[in-house]
């Protein structure tokens, strides 16, 4: 695998589209990233799109071909959808990264999109009900809240102060969101807000659930080798190299996780990772992780070992997880506030933590130089996890 | 469930949450109670508990009262 790095970025806002079709938004995206890394639609090699509810919820399959032709995109250059539930974006950036690393083209675009607003909570929720085991899961009417409520609840039974902790972790990224203009709904929200919001699936409340959203976002990666000529020129921004991409499986069904405080696919992919970047916890300066719940992103901080097993509550709680503190944890304001429009989540948080790592993001985290994201998909099926590196670190 | 297992099998409760916001195809179930159980003898399934206020505690001993189309329900053992 040769070295590779991100060199373009582009986002439309997380929120409600609903007069812009499916592909639009993941066309506006694209064309924002080629700009951004001043590459030409004729020089991509491939193109890879996450997408997860698409079909369900646009009757619009075959995304990826109709994103390369807007975009004029060669016809050599493959153009794939593809998905892993809520870790379809993440999937997207890893086979890009393949494409990229192996040498098979010079530059690929990965992007991800989702557009669910236009449909109702109940046609949403039984569209996110695809990503689960539909012979054992989905008869009983489980919901994906319905999941992280079951966990909250085995987790309550570990930690008294449980609502303290949830509530820490809402409070932290709603606040976060207030400062990043892409975000959906960024909010200076109390405890009493939060803790009284209504019941979803017991013990989470709404304000432990991420929104319903639209929104795309896109990456163009680069051999290092390709672009050496082009950083000479005045004015072309660092490109950001990729440390580490990789994805893990795990269990499909809620009987199969045996602790339903971890995801085994998260641990296994946060250790490939700092394998794979000769890393470890202790390097990472930021982390934007998949907090589709509160609780989540508590499980998923331990999982990562960005905070020691057992902490990440009470770590929270003390201010320890802000953008100030000792782990920054999702100052873009994570799904929780920025938005969690599915198949392009794990492409938004990539768009994220480069703009940390090129120094311009609109909630900065100081002297940051490795990030890492983490997309989770399902109940914990697939994970994505990704470390990001200045040049110079 | 692939396979079905007997009424009256014995287990614990695990965990359970109270869905009040139902998939649409399970509009007409209104608010119900999906649990993870650990039946007697150590094998883990997911199915639905009875009643559900006020809360069971979670170690509760459960038995599978009955079958709802494909989902075990379980009630105070």
């Amino acid at each position: 695998m040769r070295p590779v790095s991100i060199i373009g970025i582009g986002s439309t806002q997380f929120g409600r589209h609903k007069e812009t079709p499916l592909e639009t938004l993941a066309v506006s995206a694209c064309t924002e990233a080629l700009g951004d890394a001043g590459v030409g639609a004729r020089d991509i090699g491939t193109l890879y799109l996450g997408n997860f509810i698409g079909g369900v919820l646009s009757g619009q399959e075959v995304l990826a071909g109709l994103v390369g032709h807007q975009l004029g995109l060669p016809l050599s250059a493959p153009c794939s959808k593809v998905e892993g539930a809520c870790a379809s974006g993440g999937i997207a950036f890893r086979q890009a990264w393949m494409s990229v690393a192996s040498g098979l083209c010079d530059f690929a675009i990965a992007a991800g999109v989702e557009k669910m607003s236009h449909a109702g909570t109940a046609r949403v929720t039984e569209a996110l009900n695809c990503a689960m085991d539909q012979q054992r899961d989905g008869p009983t009417g489980l919901s994906f809240p319905g999941y992280f409520g079951m966990a909250a609840r085995v987790y309550g039974a570990k930690h008294p102060d449980w609502r303290q902790h949830l509530t820490a972790v809402t409070r932290k990224n709603k606040a976060n969101g207030l400062k990043n203009p892409l975000a959906q709904m960024g909010e200076d929200v109390s405890a009493e807000t939060v803790e009284h919001s209504p019941l979803v699936a017991d013990p989470l409340r709404l304000y432990d659930c991420c929104p319903i959203s639209d929104g795309a976002a896109a990456i163009v990666i680069a051999a290092d080798e390709a672009v050496r000529e082009r950083l000479s020129r005045a004015g072309a921004k660092a490109p950001i190299r990729i440390a580490a991409s990789v994805q893990t499986r795990g269990a499909p069904d809620v009987a199969s996780i045996k602790n339903m405080l971890s995801f085994e696919a998260t641990v296994e992919a946060a250790r490939l990772a700092y394998k794979v970047a000769g890393l470890g916890p202790a390097d990472i300066d930021f982390v934007e992780l998949h907090d589709c719940f509160s609780l989540t992103e508590i499980l998923d901080a331990e999982d990562l070992g960005v905070v020691p097993r057992g902490s990440a509550g009470a770590w929270t709680r003390e201010g320890r997880t802000q953008r100030t503190g000792d782990m920054p944890i999702n100052v873009s304001g994570g799904l929780l506030a920025k938005g969690h429009p599915v198949g392009a989540t794990g492409v938004g948080q990539l768009y994220e933590a480069v703009r940390q790592l090129r120094g311009d993001h609109a909630n900065p985290v100081k002297d940051a130089a490795i990030g890492m994201t983490h997309n989770l998909g399902g109940a914990g099926v697939v994970c994505t996890v990704s470390i990001l590196k200045r040049a110079d670190a | 469930m692939p396979d079905t297992i007997p009424a009256g099998t014995r287990g614990t409760l695990v965990t359970f949450t109270v869905i009040r916001k139902a998939p649409a195809a399970f509009a007409a179930d209104g608010v119900y109670a999906v649990a993870v159980v650990d039946l007697a003898g150590g094998r883990r399934v997911i199915g639905r508990v009875e009643p559900f206020e006020p809360a069971p505690p979670l170690g509760a001993p459960v038995k599978l009262a009955r079958w709802a189309r494909e989902t075990p329900v379980f009630t105070p053992a």
